[in-house]
């Protein structure tokens, strides 16, 4: 079904193309917020991607590939408006306290300012590789191929972000918290 | 311990909260807007109104023949038809057994495992040594955590390829084969990652790529001392630095080692090149190089494509003879030093989409050992199989994906 759309929007469909917004729309969009973390700009960094998405189509030429291909517009989209936003933003930015808190709640107050901070200081290409791998579920191998860079490089990623965020929750307390570059 | 409280759990109960849903607003934006943005689909000749693809129609479509020409090449097996017997599985093997029983699988294999939902921290994750047989499963006990691992030579120690490092970098370390005393090569200077991929025969120095976070007169592959006596060592090549920048996406050329010569005087590597346009990133393809210590100059022996860009490993094979690599279309492949006689390794997989990579030939050359998902979306495990493609065995049978196998010699 998804080939069949993304062959009619290929073709300048663009009732097929709003089908796949609709299809792929909420995911990409919880993608881009747990990557910058604001509404508003994992908002633009969705529109910019699908727009992309749309002018770019007609070249996919295998649209079995276009679930990758799209994470990784998506993905790309997150880079820039984070560092477009980190030009001229400054880094003290409120701690969103206001999320579930009681019974249910697994991570507490405390663990989610100690979480937000740590995120803060991945750069976008752990925090990438950190949401695709614990929030969608992504395998690794397709993760590679969303970030384009090789297996191992996502996998290096992947350990030294969690490695901090655990140390942040304190369950590895002999690790110091470095600033995390980019690869 | 409480579930609740793991910090995995937690990690993944905090990157759960917050919104899933586009907002209305954004939807409407974007499906408003297609309708108004030219998809690039050329322009209609107004006396005929018929669309065209653009003025170079002519020559996309020579390009579509090429790249379909290069399609049946890399697929097909060519040069010379491997000597090989019918793979285990096949609707022939049980009509004709082969004459001479298959290699057994002698010697120990290490690796990683690593699990997609717990990450690398689990007791049942980390480095691994198993029995090539598949018995004898134990997990070593390293001070250092790492996702690589190869033995040495003579099966006393064990090249720890990416280990944790300073400052998040990976560093190569360097441990006893029961994984005592890990020893991190530190690479102080300008560089960054530090990946190392083989040992010299005579075990004294070290397969690695330097990332010299961009700079690159000094980024490549290098000779590195087992010690870290002499970083960041030889440099062996020099000309991988490539860097091409799409409005898409920005790629950055690299090379990736694979592993000395049986004789120590040549490498083989993988060189990492971009695409054009603009997404050169999503072009990305690897063409396997083999190049002489103490000459600064390579030589390509598979055209651009053949090789997976992302998991191809390379591996000598122990008479010198063959040069082994996980392929683009997620078949093995072995071809000559000299770029010759490439052919696949007829693997009888459980289905068409399994996905084979990062193989490893044995210390005698009998057999060759390697990472498949068996089936899109399965589990990843170790299988080996003779050097002909017959005889495939399952080696590991544990939850977690198994990668970067190393074959060594029996314990003494």
């Amino acid at each position: 079904m998804t080939v069949g759309l993304v062959e009619r929007a290929r073709e300048g469909d663009d009732a097929a193309f709003t089908e796949l917004v609709d299809m792929y729309g909420d995911r990409c969009y919880a993608i881009a917020y747990r990557i910058l973390r604001d509404t508003e700009r994992a908002q633009d960094a969705v529109q910019s991607a699908f727009l992309l998405c749309w002018r770019e189509l007609p070249k996919l030429r295998d649209p079995e590939r276009f679930s990758v291909w799209l994470h990784r517009l998506v993905v790309n989209s997150c880079y820039e408006e984070y560092r477009r936003h980190k030009r001229w933003s400054s880094n003290i930015r409120a701690l969103p306290l206001d999320g579930p808190e009681g019974p249910d709640s697994i991570a507490s107050v405390a663990d989610r300012q100690a979480l937000e901070l740590a995120f803060g200081q991945l750069s976008p290409e752990h925090r990438a590789v950190v949401v695709l791998h614990h929030h969608v579920g992504m395998p690794l191998a397709t993760i590679a191929e969303v970030v384009g860079v090789p297996l191992g490089t996502v996998k290096s990623r992947l350990f030294h972000a969690t490695r901090i965020l655990r140390t942040a929750l304190g369950a590895d307390p002999d690790t110091d918290i470095p600033e995390v570059r980019s690869a | 311990m409480n579930d609740t409280r793991d910090p995995n759990v937690i990690i993944g109960a905090w990157l759960d909260e917050g919104p899933t849903d586009l907002p209305e607003s954004t939807r409407r934006a974007i499906t408003t807007s297609v309708r108004t943005i030219d998809q690039r689909r050329g322009f209609t000749l107004p006396w005929t109104n018929r669309p065209v693809t653009s003025w170079f129609g002519p020559a996309l479509v020579a390009a579509a023949v090429v790249v379909a020409v290069a399609g049946i090449y890399m697929l097909a097996p060519f040069g010379r038809t491997p000597s090989v017997g019918p793979p285990v599985g096949s609707p022939t093997a049980s009509e004709e057994p082969p004459a001479t029983p298959p290699p057994a699988a002698v010697g120990r294999i290490a690796f990683t495992r690593y699990d997609a939902d717990i990450g690398p921290f689990g007791e049942n994750l980390g480095t691994f040594i198993v029995n090539a047989d598949g018995t004898g499963e134990q997990r070593l006990d390293l001070s250092v955590a790492s996702d690589g691992v190869v033995w040495s030579p003579d099966g006393t120690r064990l090249l720890l390829t990416n280990a944790a490092g300073d400052g998040g970098r990976a560093l190569p370390a360097v441990a006893n084969a029961d994984g005592s005393d890990a020893q991190v090569l530190g690479f102080d200077g300008p560089f960054g990652d530090v990946r190392c991929a083989a040992w010299t025969p005579d075990g004294q120095r070290l397969l690695c790529s330097v990332d010299a976070r961009g700079d690159p007169n000094l980024a490549g592959i290098y000779s590195v001392a087992a010690d870290g006596s002499d970083q960041p060592g030889q440099r062996l090549t020099t000309d991988s630095s490539v860097v091409v920048n799409g409005s898409i996406s920005k790629c950055s050329g690299q090379d990736i080692p694979g592993d000395f010569s049986p004789d120590g005087t040549q490498f083989v590597f993988i060189r990492m090149l971009c695409g054009g346009g603009e997404d050169p990133a999503a072009g990305q393809t690897a063409e396997i190089r083999v190049g002489t210590v103490g000459e600064d100059q390579s030589v390509a022996i598979t055209i651009p494509g053949i090789a997976h860009p992302l998991l191809p490993g390379a591996r000598w094979s122990p008479d010198g003879q063959w040069i082994i690599f996980g392929g683009s279309s997620h078949l093995l492949y072995r071809v000559r030093p000299d770029g010759t006689d490439r052919q696949t390794i007829p693997v009888a997989t459980p289905s068409l989409d399994a996905f084979l990579y990062r193989p490893d030939w044995s210390p005698d050359g009998s057999r060759i050992v390697f990472s498949m998902q068996a089936q899109s979306g399965g589990e990843t495990e170790l299988y080996s199989v003779a050097a002909d493609g017959s005889d495939l065995q399952r080696i590991t049978q544990r939850p977690g994906a198994e990668d970067y196998a190393s074959w060594g010699p029996p314990a003494p």
